[in-house]
């Protein structure tokens, strides 16, 4: 076990005064051993002090050593927490890489032709930015182009273990190797966010709420804690009163984002043995209102075209869109005129014209007829002026 | 005489002719305390994280010579030892019959409160020195090529 988890453990405690926390198995400094060594062996006739003399090579190694041992046994009690939450069945999730979509685009003379991509690829960036700078990209499959196909997209996981929250488009740019048939390549969007490793305060966190209630889901609260610990990021759980109307009362409505989960999230939570009594548990996807038109704001210094819609992108991809959206968000104007009055680099939102991206219906009408399981996702073709 | 140095444990070598534990004081004391610091690299003794000689970064692929060493020796000696001495030289001697076609390195000592007129000299093989700093040559071989005024400072294994 690393010495940081130890540590992690004693912040954990220290927030959380329910867990009562364990002494230090051992205190004492080694240089205060030495000096207690020193003072004994000087009463013994070993009367130089001076630290180049033998016997106070040996104190020391000997002091220096005890406290190594004594350190040891003071992260104890960290590793009995860890191996009590084994027993109990409960292990520390893996970290897991994010996975980013590649467009690969081919050479005009190579169209007319077979061409194939290796699995492996390796696609690095050309940014001088520290976050991104050692950041690179490989292919998780084979990619084959046919003739008279020019672009095609590929998975790719990165080469940092981690939860990513977003990447820039167009980041992943450069490919080491060469590659006939290729004209460029770009990364399009983040399709994994990836995860980080589990930790112990959050592990102790999960086998208390395990204790707690088992495997049976009771409360409205164990159904959505249980599908965001299936792989949802945003969770509505409705009682049956917001329900389309059905002769159920004790149904319930699960909405997930993203849709990906619905399957793995419904299997998982209304199968009989995890409900009480005759529970029905109903798992569907987030209905996802598109949102599209225009947005005038005012930007508070000479900032380039692009740098004014990363700025915009970044804030609309980090507090509005999902997994940060709010269920049936009827205050969804004032929610994103906020959010972007916030950021550093814009300081008026003047006027809006929002509309659904499909049917034209400006959002005015959209607002009141707004239900529990339902978010608004803000479209590429929307316009900034 | 040398009560300010005190008595202690020798490490060179550890146990005295009747195969006792070798407590002693005073010159033999401060000769074996200046081998200690001579042999140590730093961070070796944890609680003294600094105490000893830095090993050099390049090492030459051609003999060494001890030039910069005899600088480097002087001033870490000087630094943990200081306050017993009133004068420190380390110079190489060469010449000498005993250490025929060898180089040796004299470290020359006066202590505080030194009655007579003079020094004490503490010599050392330079070759069997960094053998045994690189682990290209045994302890004993060291020992064996270390003298205090002309005299072994140990005797040979077995011979009590």
């Amino acid at each position: 076990m690393k010495y940081q988890e130890h540590f992690e453990i004693l912040e954990y405690l220290e927030q959380d005064p329910n867990i009562v926390s364990s002494p230090d198995l051992w205190q004492d400094d080694p240089e205060k051993v030495f000096s207690d060594i020193m003072e004994r062996l000087a009463q013994q006739g070993l009367t130089s002090k001076d630290p180049t003399s033998g016997h106070s090579i040996l104190a020391s190694a000997f002091s220096w050593y005890i406290n190594r041992l004594g350190y040891e046994l003071n992260l104890k009690p960290a590793w009995e927490w860890y191996q009590f939450l084994r027993l109990l069945g409960l292990e520390r999730t893996p970290a897991s890489y994010p996975v980013v979509e590649l467009s690969f685009t081919r050479k005009r003379e190579a169209i007319g032709s077979h061409s194939l991509i290796p699995v492996g690829t390796e696609v690095r960036t050309h940014s001088n930015d520290p976050e991104y700078r050692d950041l690179a990209a490989y292919t998780v499959d084979e990619l084959h182009f046919s003739p008279g196909e020019k672009t095609k997209k590929i998975p790719a996981r990165l080469n940092e273990l981690g939860k990513k929250e977003s990447l820039p488009e167009g980041l992943l740019v450069k490919i080491p190797r060469v590659l006939g048939p290729i004209d460029r390549v770009t990364n399009t969007r983040l399709l994994r966010f990836g995860r980080d490793r589990e930790s112990i305060p959050s592990l102790i966190k999960r086998g208390r709420d395990r204790i707690r209630r088992g495997d049976i889901l009771v409360s409205l609260e164990d159904f959505r804690q249980e599908a965001l610990a299936l792989g949802a990021t945003q969770v509505a759980v409705l009682p049956q009163r917001y329900g389309v109307p059905n002769n159920y009362a004790n149904s319930l409505r699960i909405a997930v984002y993203p849709p990906t989960v619905v399957d793995v999230v419904e299997q998982s939570l209304a199968s009989e043995e995890r409900v009480v009594g005759s529970q029905i548990v109903e798992v569907q996807s987030a209905d996802l209102i598109p949102i599209s038109g225009e947005i005038q704001i005012k930007f508070t210094n000479d900032l380039a075209q692009s740098e004014k819609m990363n700025l915009v992108a970044k804030t609309i991809a980090n507090q509005i869109n999902p997994p940060h959206a709010v269920w049936g968000d009827r205050d969804f104007k004032g929610r994103l005129a906020t959010a972007l009055e916030r950021t550093e680099g814009i300081y008026a939102v003047p006027k809006m014209a929002l509309k659904h991206a499909r049917t034209g219906e400006p959002i005015e009408d959209l607002l009141p007829k707004m239900t529990p399981w339902q978010l608004f996702v803000i479209q590429k073709s929307i316009r900034i002026i | 005489m040398y009560e300010y140095i005190g008595t202690g444990i020798s490490l060179w070598p550890t146990s005295n002719k009747r195969g006792q534990l070798n407590v002693v004081g005073g010159i033999e004391l401060l000769s074996s305390q200046i081998i200690t610091v001579l042999l140590l690299k730093p961070g070796e003794d944890p609680l003294h994280p600094t105490l000893g000689i830095a090993p050099d970064l390049y090492e030459p692929l051609s003999n060494e010579v001890p030039t910069f060493f005899l600088y480097k020796a002087e001033e870490t000696i000087q630094k943990w030892l200081g306050h017993f001495l009133d004068g420190l030289w380390v110079r190489t001697n060469s010449d000498r019959a005993f250490y025929e076609n060898r180089i040796a390195i004299d470290v020359i000592f006066r202590p505080k409160q030194e009655p007579k007129e003079g020094a004490f000299y503490l010599t050392l093989g330079w070759h069997e020195y960094t053998g045994v700093r690189s682990a290209n040559k045994t302890i004993e071989e060291f020992r064996q090529s270390v003298a205090l005024n002309g005299e072994p400072l140990f005797l040979p294994e077995g011979k009590i």
